[in-house]
């Protein structure tokens, strides 16, 4: 019997072998061919309870096709952030036109090509990256590759000063948003990065992230949706961390109709290191569910996840953490932490850590709790003459900020601010809406 | 003691928390100005009854009257005792981890200002007013940037407590055990915050188990608290008796 993490992993594909892929074109082909093969994830997959793949995949017509998506309305429009002044603008997927002039602009040790461009260059680097890739053979990955026109290659190098956080800001009009994204950080390379995802009422958004962190480099990773009307998304994000790599990514969010966030973090080397934490704070009857898993391979790599939940009513919050440590690793630690605070009593939390723990030399710690706002903390704030409704919101504000307090010192200050201030905005749609 | 009006006047008051009775009639009048010290074993009822006078909801009043400065205190709100100057240091200060103590400090005190019809203090002016206070208890600039309480020392929970007493300016300040757990310093340094405070229309109760406090801070009246109910009240004579002999004496002649 496989074990589920088992049959979450890489599968050999009957008649187009992963290993064959030499182009963009070849990759379209091998994904094309494994949506024929395999069937969308089901719901006995126990990832899949809350959101299903249907939520994912847009309407076809009776021969197939996807049904032509008008352009829907504008929706909440994103303002750029501004604690920086490097902004890579993406629109439907394609390097937004009025800024074609950003891709020269990216000069601190930043470079940018298109996935053709990329493998037509350099394919021998492409397929090293796309074989040991911990998300290549998900069914949404491949659905992302065969839907999509091309992607972006990111390439940082150590020359980059890390303390100007770069933006990539992610646009679309249309109805139906494929996008795709490989950052590539090269040896001893360090990035801060905030990423954004704009909304439009009915959209669906499919984003995939492939990273690569080489030896000793370090990307902080600020992820940051905005909510919209009505709209259903899903990201797959993949790592790997080479020897002393970190990986610290903290999301914000704020749900949708249904999100979803599947993270996978292979730490290959030595002492790489991972943090995953997020602050999920739910307006009514939005969802979202987060799925991560982190598989730790090599000996003395470190994780750490932290996810607080906050749901208003009828919201659904949904974190499945995994943890796998490999046999014959040693010296490695992973905490995982979640902690849920049903705003509503009229609303779900669901938290649930899966370890596979298959090495002695391990430290490994879990815990989840679930509550509502604490009775005696309430009672404290308003003993210093603070209203039941600004006790609450203070202590909604806290439970959000907590995240942050963890999030490594090391990131820059920019970066910092901007997770403080998008949080900050949650926190405030959220007090009216959980009757606060 | 002084003939003026009470200002916190408890009648006969009898308090339920999960339907055991905690409070047994109990009567106590404060006047402006005075200190009053309250001593009694574990478990006899003091948290309970500065708890119920802040207005914690988790105590029912079955029985009694408070009236705070003429005014029926059962029908406020916390944050409405509070804005009308009642004050608790609570006895087990609550951790908010997350909320910046200064961040907590500044919000709480223009609630209490704009409740008085006082200008909120902007960020500037609060930080003035907290550079004048926190060194009374020997608090730094640091306690601003951390959370609420959050990992703090118990003797550093106590002092921030004393911190809020000073920047909230109460009418009536009630210290649950604010002496418990502090060295010698900074019993001190919280004697002097309290001795700061003291004036002629400034009421405080000092709930302790030592009257090594009381040398410092010297009360006007020191009651004996025992199951529930008042049973002497004295001079700070009457703490040194039940240092010397405990509870006991008293409790036999209560039977
Ligand atoms: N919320 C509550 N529910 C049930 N019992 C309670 C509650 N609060 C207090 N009690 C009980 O009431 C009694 C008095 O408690 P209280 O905390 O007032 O004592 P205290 O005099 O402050 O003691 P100490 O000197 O130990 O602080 C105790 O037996 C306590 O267990
Ligand atoms: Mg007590």
């Amino acid at each position: 019997m496989s074990s589920p993490v088992e049959s979450f992993r890489p599968r050999a594909l009957p008649g187009s072998s992963p290993t064959r892929i030499r182009s963009w074109d070849d990759a379209l082909k091998h994904a094309a061919k494994a949506l024929e093969i395999h069937a969308p994830p089901d719901r006995h997959d126990e990832r899949w309870l809350y959101t299903r793949a249907q939520d994912f995949l847009p309407p076809l017509t009776d021969s197939g096709e996807i049904a032509a998506s008008p352009e829907s309305e504008l929706g909440t429009e994103l303002t750029p952030p501004t604690s920086s002044e490097e902004v890579l603008l993406l629109e439907d997927g394609k390097l937004g036109d009025p800024e074609a002039r950003r891709r020269d602009g990216l000069r601190h040790g930043v470079t940018l090509r298109t996935m053709r461009e990329a493998w037509s260059e350099d394919p021998a680097l492409m397929k090293r990256i796309a074989l040991r890739s911990p998300i290549r053979d998900r069914y949404f990955v491949w659905w992302n590759t065969a839907h999509l026109d091309d992607g972006y290659v990111v390439v940082v190098s150590r020359e980059r000063p890390h303390h100007r956080p770069l933006q990539i800001l992610w646009r679309s009009p249309n109805a139906l948003a494929v996008r795709r994204l490989l950052l590539i950080l090269e040896p001893g390379a360090r990035l801060d990065l905030v990423e954004c995802e704009a909304a439009r009422p009915n959209q669906l958004r499919h984003l995939v992230r492939d990273i690569h962190l080489e030896r000793e480099a370090t990307l902080h990773h600020a992820l940051l949706d905005v909510p919209g009307v009505n709209e259903n998304w899903l990201w797959t994000t993949g790592v790997v961390a080479d020897e002393k790599a970190a990986y610290h990514a903290l999301g914000v969010h704020a749900g949708a109709r249904k999100a979803r966030h599947e993270i996978c973090v292979d730490l290959i080397g030595a002492r790489a290191h991972a943090t995953l934490d997020a602050a999920v704070l739910l307006p009514s009857k939005h969802v979202f569910d987060l799925q991560t898993e982190i598989v730790h391979r090599a000996d003395a790599t470190e994780s750490r996840q932290l996810v607080h939940a906050a749901t208003s009513a009828r919201a659904t919050a949904v974190y499945g953490g995994t943890i796998v440590v490999e046999s014959a690793t040693k010296g490695v630690v992973a905490h995982q932490q979640s902690r849920g605070l049903l705003l509503d009593p009229a609303s779900d939390i669901d938290s649930r850590p899966e370890l596979h723990i298959r090495s002695d030399d391990v430290l490994c710690t879990h815990g989840a709790s679930i509550g509502a706002i604490d009775p005696e903390g309430l009672f404290y704030l308003q003993s210093r003459g603070l209203n039941a409704s600004q006790a609450r919101a203070l202590l909604l504000r806290a439970f959000a900020l907590r995240v942050l307090e963890t999030f490594p010192a090391a990131a820059s200050a920019a970066l910092r601010t901007t997770l403080a201030e998008r949080l900050e905005v949650l926190v405030r749609l959220l007090v009216p809406e959980a009757g606060l | 003691m002084n003939n003026e009006q009470p200002l916190l006047d408890v009648r006969n008051l009898w308090i339920k928390a999960q339907d055991q009775f905690i409070l047994n009639g109990l009567d106590l009048q404060i006047r402006p100005g005075e200190v009053h010290a309250i001593m009694g074993p574990n478990g006899s009822g003091k948290s309970t009854l500065v708890q119920s006078l802040a207005g914690h909801p988790g105590y029912t009043i079955e029985k009694g009257e408070i009236s705070f400065d003429g005014e029926d205190l059962l029908t406020l709100t916390p944050e409405e005792r509070a804005r009308r100057g009642l004050f608790l240091a609570f006895q087990y200060p609550v951790e908010i981890s997350g909320l910046g103590n200064g961040y907590f400090l500044k919000a709480a005190v223009n609630a209490v200002r704009e409740a008085r019809g006082q200008i909120p203090y902007d960020a500037v002016e609060f930080l003035k007013a907290f550079r004048e206070l926190a060194p009374l208890v020997g608090l730094g600039q640091d306690f601003l940037e951390r959370g609420v309480n959050a990992g703090f020392s118990g003797g550093e929970k106590k002092r921030n407590e004393i911190l809020q007493m000073l920047l909230l300016e109460p009418r009536l300040a009630l210290l649950d055990e604010t002496d418990s757990g502090l060295d010698v310093d900074a019993l001190k340094l919280v004697a002097r915050g309290v001795n700061a405070t003291r004036s002629k229309d400034r009421s405080i109760v000092l709930v302790t188990h030592y009257q090594r406090l009381l040398d410092y801070i010297d009360p006007d009246v020191v009651h004996v608290l025992i199951k529930g109910r008042i049973v002497r009240s004295g001079t700070r004579e009457l703490a040194h008796e039940i240092e010397r002999g405990g509870y006991e004496p008293l409790l036999a002649t209560m039977a």
